[in-house]
């Protein structure tokens, strides 16, 4: 007897992958500033090795030049390409037919490119072919990995080079270059490669949305909380802290009408939270103890050069106050910056503030800025102690200690200007922070280059080291004028909870 | 009588919100143009319009959380911009995106804000909390957007305010929860004798707890009148093509046809007349409901 079929069309199949895809997907896989940087630091890397590779003879010209390409691809794939997987995310999710295929594969033709473009070269040079396609697939692969696997994972990448310099140290482990390394090499690429590809299915098919767990993808966070501007999983991390230790989390003692900083804290949020002191320490320890790591590492790292413990401990306390205060005066002048840009893009914060009896609106522009400025400059002149303990112990000469306080005293500024022009409502453009972040970087390399090089000498002569000296005074300068600018601005403003930039 | 008894007698007297010759941009572009709007105490003031006309911007400069372009606002008959510390505690305010504080629980958020407001009522908070089945103990960031709505809303009530602004406090919430809030605003304007101005874009909430409406359409307001006036005082006025000619100008909404003939909404006079157009052969006036006559100019 026939049976009725019911007559449902065929399933469509998924467009095939187009050629174009290879040009137009990218775009989709990152913010135009994120292109754009990416892609100039790739130009600038990959052009620098090109050059160096020239002007630099024989093989070592060649390594010397795949290690600049190989920085510029890793900072393509960690910046920009590794979002192809949240465009195939994306695109599963939302059911737009052959987006994750196509992203894939166009994933797959710019890692097969990028790594074999070198190797082209070679071939023209009669160079060592294997070589030249072998690290630039390991970049690849490497900050792929470093994006995709789990932030538990990839946090030891950093570690990663200290701990190849205590093999190469204490060891012998071969060089970077040496043909004895590259059995290695190989076995490290197919790793990354399957644990690429492993977690590239795994993220795919997710269905979780909390991007801020460890088990997460750096990619996942990375993306959606910076470049995106998405900061809400980073406060919802913070709150998810504060549950498991709601009982210490907060400390409202002495809130009120009279005490307007500490209520303007508690609107900041993150580490500005008004806390117990056993929370505190906590808190700090938290923070502090992952640095501990680098006890271990640095006495690993010394393994034949240091001698005898007092020596081993003197690199330690060095290295410690150095880390210390030059890193952690970075990432408190940014992360003050940016929380406090965060919470002046949030309308219902500054509506509550704004609209809270007690805020004395003559008194709250210094009260604001008070709040926001007052605990990081405390934290900026111990971290600034810590830099002027480790360069003192290294190199306790004159130069060397102006050099640490100039540092200290620009990035202060900077801080400074940062968040009173935030709360002055005026906005800070992109391409003046980059030019500024440069700027700082170029000037403190050089500096401290240039000190260096002349240390048991003269020193850089006049003309040099004048031109340093005035260098830093502009770069302390420049962001303090605008700094005082911001502030007398902000006084004008009826009152400081206005949201900042045209909004 | 001193001064500033005089002045503070004036003060707690005068409109509770007032926008005198408000604007703003947006990076140049306009989306408040000079709104003049008068709230009467003791009402409840619904204010309609289509995503983007404004409504929200409208309410911010009204409270002086901007800066206006141009005009001014007053709260109690304070410049919105510097408000006294005894006008925001007559003052509540629920923004379209509760998303304040979201590092604390919806308890240390309330025990952190009760210290500032002398008449916060600890007693209806505990009792809201446990009736709209809302957790204390649990982190706001945790909360699902119409909970967060309901925490807020609680928070906004709690201080007993005079004056409440609502920015579509209905947006995130299921039918039940937006009974219970129009139920709330009902019975504080009916009971406490509260302000309230709220924006919404569905008619129906309007219809049901809002004393007055106001049209902002484009940065403009079109219409502001009593809701039960709207049926009686605005219409739409149809002429066939031949007697399209005889639209009257300046209505607040026209619409052409593609057989020629033209719908215009137009408004009673003062001695209840229409237009004189409305007597014209094959000329024909429909009564609007307040949905129709949000579409019918919002479109």
């Amino acid at each position: 007897m026939a049976t009725l079929q019911p007559s449902l069309p065929a399933p469509a199949r998924p467009p095939r992958p187009h050629a174009a895809d290879i040009l137009r997907l990218p775009r989709y896989a990152g913010s135009a500033t994120t292109r754009w940087v990416a892609g100039a630091l790739f130009v600038l890397l990959a052009g620098g090795g090109l050059a160096l590779g020239d002007v630099i003879p024989g093989a070592k010209g060649e390594q010397v030049g795949l290690l600049f390409y190989c920085l510029g691809v890793g900072f393509m794939w960690w910046m920009w390409l590794s979002g192809l997987l949240l465009l195939a995310r994306d695109g599963r999710r939302l059911g737009v037919p052959g987006v994750a295929r196509a992203s894939a594969l166009v994933t797959l033709a710019y890692a097969v490119a990028m790594a074999a473009a070198p190797g082209l070269l070679v071939i023209a040079t009669h160079g060592d072919v294997a070589e030249a396609f072998l690290y630039p697939a390991l970049a690849v692969a490497a900050s792929l990995a470093w994006m995709l696997l789990p932030r538990w994972v990839a946090m030891w990448f950093g570690f990663l080079p200290a701990i190849y310099i205590g093999l190469h140290n204490g060891f012998g482990a071969p060089s970077p270059f040496d043909p004895r390394l590259r059995p290695w090499a190989w076995f490290a690429l197919v790793a990354l490669v399957a644990a690429d590809v492993m977690r590239w299915r795994r993220l795919l098919a997710s269905e979780d949305n909390d991007d801020s767990r460890w088990s997460g993808a750096m990619l996942l966070q990375v993306r959606r909380n910076v470049i995106n501007r998405d900061w809400w999983s980073i406060d919802r991390n913070w709150a998810w802290r504060g549950r498991r230790h709601r009982r210490l989390h907060t400390d409202f003692h002495g809130i009120d009408r009279g005490h307007s900083e500490r209520t303007i804290r508690v609107m900041l949020g993150g580490w500005y939270l008004p806390q117990t002191w056993r929370n505190r320490a906590i808190s700090l320890s938290r923070a502090l103890l992952p640095m501990l790591l680098f006890v271990p590492l640095l006495l690993f790292m010394n393994l034949r050069h240091t001698r005898t413990p007092l020596q081993i401990w003197h690199v330690i306390g060095v290295g410690g106050g150095l880390w210390v205060g030059a890193f952690g005066s970075l990432m408190l002048a940014g992360g003050v910056g940016s929380l406090v840009a965060r919470r002046w893009g949030e309308h219902a914060n500054l509506a509550l503030l704004a609209l809270l009896p007690g805020m004395d609106a003559t008194a709250s522009a210094r009260n604001v800025a008070g709040a926001a400025l007052r605990g990081p400059t405390v934290s900026f002149i111990a971290l600034w102690l810590c830099l002027l303990l480790g360069t003192g112990l290294t190199v306790p000469t004159a130069p060397t200690l102006l050099l640490a306080t100039a540092f200290e005293l620009t990035l202060g500024a900077l801080m400074a200007m940062a968040v009173l022009r935030t709360i002055a409502g005026q906005s800070t453009g992109l391409l003046a922070k980059v030019l500024l972040g440069i700027g700082l970087l170029v000037l403190a390399d050089a500096s401290f280059t240039l000190d260096l090089v002349g240390r048991g000498h003269r020193g850089p002569g006049f003309p040099i080291g004048a031109l340093l000296v005035l260098a830093w005074l502009a770069m302390i300068a420049w962001p303090a004028w605008q700094a005082a600018r911001a502030w007398r601005a902000l006084q004008r403003r009826p009152h400081p909870f206005l949201p900042s930039g045209a909004q | 009588m001193n001064a500033d008894a005089r002045d503070a007698v004036a003060a707690r007297s005068a409109a509770p919100l007032i926008a005198s010759g408000l604007g703003h941009r947006y990076e140049g572009k306009p989306v408040l143009d000079h709104v003049d709007l008068t709230l009467e105490p003791g009402s409840v003031l619904g204010l309609i319009g289509r995503n983007g006309a404004g409504k929200s911007t409208l309410i911010r400069a009204l409270l002086g959380l901007l800066e206006p372009s141009s005009g001014s606002a007053f709260v109690f008959g304070e410049p919105a911009l510097k408000l006294s510390d005894r006008a925001k505690e007559r003052l509540g305010y629920v923004p379209q995106q509760p998303d304040a504080l979201a590092w604390l629980t919806a308890a240390q958020m309330f025990d952190y804000l009760s210290r500032f407001y002398p008449s916060w009522d600890h007693r209806f908070v505990d009792a809201t909390m446990q009736r709209w089945h809302l957790a204390p103990d649990k982190v706001l960031a945790k909360l699902s957007p119409g909970e967060r709505q309901r925490v807020d809303l609680i928070r906004a009530l709690a201080p007993q305010p005079e004056l409440l602004v609502l920015d579509e406090p209905a947006a995130a919430l299921d039918p039940v929860a937006r009974r219970d809030l129009l139920r709330e605003i009902a019975l504080r304007a009916g009971e406490a004798g509260t302000t309230v101005l709220f924006s919404t874009h569905i008619v129906s909430d309007l219809e049901r707890v809002a004393s007055d409406i106001a049209f902002l359409h484009d940065g403009r307001l079109l219409l502001h009148c009593a809701v039960d006036d709207t049926k009686e005082r605005y219409a739409r006025l149809w002429l066939p093509a031949k007697v399209a000619y005889a639209a009257p100008a300046g209505c607040l909404s026209r619409h052409r046809h593609d057989d020629g003939s033209v719908s215009v909404i137009v408004e009673r006079a003062h001695d209840g007349s229409w237009p004189e157009a409305a007597a014209l052969a094959g000329a024909r006036i429909d009564a609007l409901g307040l949905e129709d006559l949000f579409v019918e100019i919002a479109e």
